[in-house]
């Protein structure tokens, strides 16, 4: 009985070996033949999924334009077209909801869409914002979205010299002023 | 009595099935969840800097998941659990088709369920062994870079693969003892 508690030890040990040998020499096999095919809007794309550059080249060639989702309060709905003029015109996708929801829209399904298409969530603070319900439902999104992909994606912009809400508190923002496009400039790098 | 290198063959053959399907299915959901963030990049677009962060993040991922099916003792062992207790149920209505635990009874006392708790106290002090193995291992993933995938067996190999081999082992050994306990193979 000894002699095969001892065999079965060395049958454990010598297993973990072949096997963890064997699992690497299939993974060389088959890292050479890793072909992965992506196909976007009728356009297939196929690169390497062992060469992480081949990657970023075919996203960075061949994505689109990222889209911006505008929150604001509607007294200030001048500085929101400023920005989203600014925008279109530097070739981002702007998700404005005057020309986006159209009478008898549900509203919050519209919203949660167009959070959930966007890739930044714009929100501007002035005074006139006030932590409504649709501002809480849409930053609640927006974290939820936030949290999942692993990168910042609300650009809080302060529009005068309000305090920004305790839930965006300790988040760098940008300062608009519809004088000036410095600011603008720094937002259109964030999203391109 | 089945012999006891039939038991052993069995093992490595439920090993081999186990490794086989978790690999598979693990790589399949790894790929899927790879192409997933391209293709959200691509048709949603995101800046150039985010974009970047995103791939390098879900290849990583790939990548170290590679190393984590490497670790199956934890599976095995569980496997050794399930059979244990399977075969616990029959022995409660048919304790002679287990043989091996009767081995322990002697005209005055009867040790039979002595010897299962001690059987099943063991395989699961066993699975704890390779579950510590497995968290370590994922924890080193980082340092385990391609050096230790490499197929050359050295020091360094040794160094990188240690919780792996462990861990691995005494999911085989919970397992095949299982099947020598149950079958009588000893």
């Amino acid at each position: 009985m000894s002699f095969e508690i001892i065999f079965s030890a060395v049958i454990a040990i010598a297993t973990s070996i072949v096997v963890n040998i064997l699992s690497s020499m299939i993974n060389k096999i088959l890292k050479k033949k890793k072909y992965i095919k992506i196909k976007v809007n009728e356009t297939e794309f196929s690169f390497d999924i062992n060469n992480i550059e081949a990657a970023k080249r075919v996203v960075y060639e061949n994505m689109n334009a990222p889209q911006v989702y505008i929150s604001y309060s509607h007294n200030d709905i001048d500085k929101a077209k400023h920005i989203s003029d600014f925008l279109i015109k530097h070739n981002i996708r702007v998700w404005f909801d005057e020309n986006n929801i159209n009478v008898g829209d549900a509203i919050t399904d519209r919203i949660k869409m167009a959070i959930n298409e966007s890739s930044y969530y714009l929100i501007l603070i002035s005074k006139n914002t006030k932590m409504s319900k649709w501002l809480n439902y849409e930053i609640n999104i927006m974290l939820q979205n936030e949290s999942k992909s692993g990168i910042n994606r609300i650009i809080p912009i302060l529009v005068d010299d309000a305090d920004l809400p305790k839930i965006l508190e300790y988040r760098n923002f940008i300062e608009f002023n519809e004088n000036r496009n410095d600011n603008l400039n720094i937002l259109l790098e964030k999203v391109t | 009595m089945i012999d006891f290198w039939f038991a052993a063959i069995m093992t490595f053959i439920i090993t081999l099935i186990t490794i086989t399907f978790d690999s598979i299915t693990g790589k399949l959901i790894c790929y899927a969840k790879y192409r997933k963030t391209i293709s959200d990049i691509l048709s949603k677009g995101l800046s150039r800097e985010d974009a970047a962060k995103l791939i390098e993040r879900s290849h990583y991922q790939l990548k170290s998941n590679e190393n984590v099916f490497k670790i199956w003792g934890s599976d095995i062992a569980l496997v050794s659990i399930s059979v244990d207790l399977t075969a616990l149920g029959l022995y409660i209505s048919s304790p002679y088709y287990f043989p091996f635990f009767q081995r322990f009874n002697s005209t005055n006392s009867n040790r039979e369920i002595l010897v299962w708790i001690l059987v099943i106290m063991l395989h699961m002090l066993l699975i704890m062994i390779t579950m510590i193995m497995k968290h370590n291992h994922i924890s080193n993933i980082d340092f385990i870079d391609n050096e230790g995938n490499e197929i050359i067996i050295n020091s360094s190999w040794l160094s990188k693969q240690k919780y792996v081999l462990v861990g691995n082992s005494c999911g085989f050994i919970s397992l095949m003892s299982s099947i020598v306990f149950i079958t009588n193979a000893i």
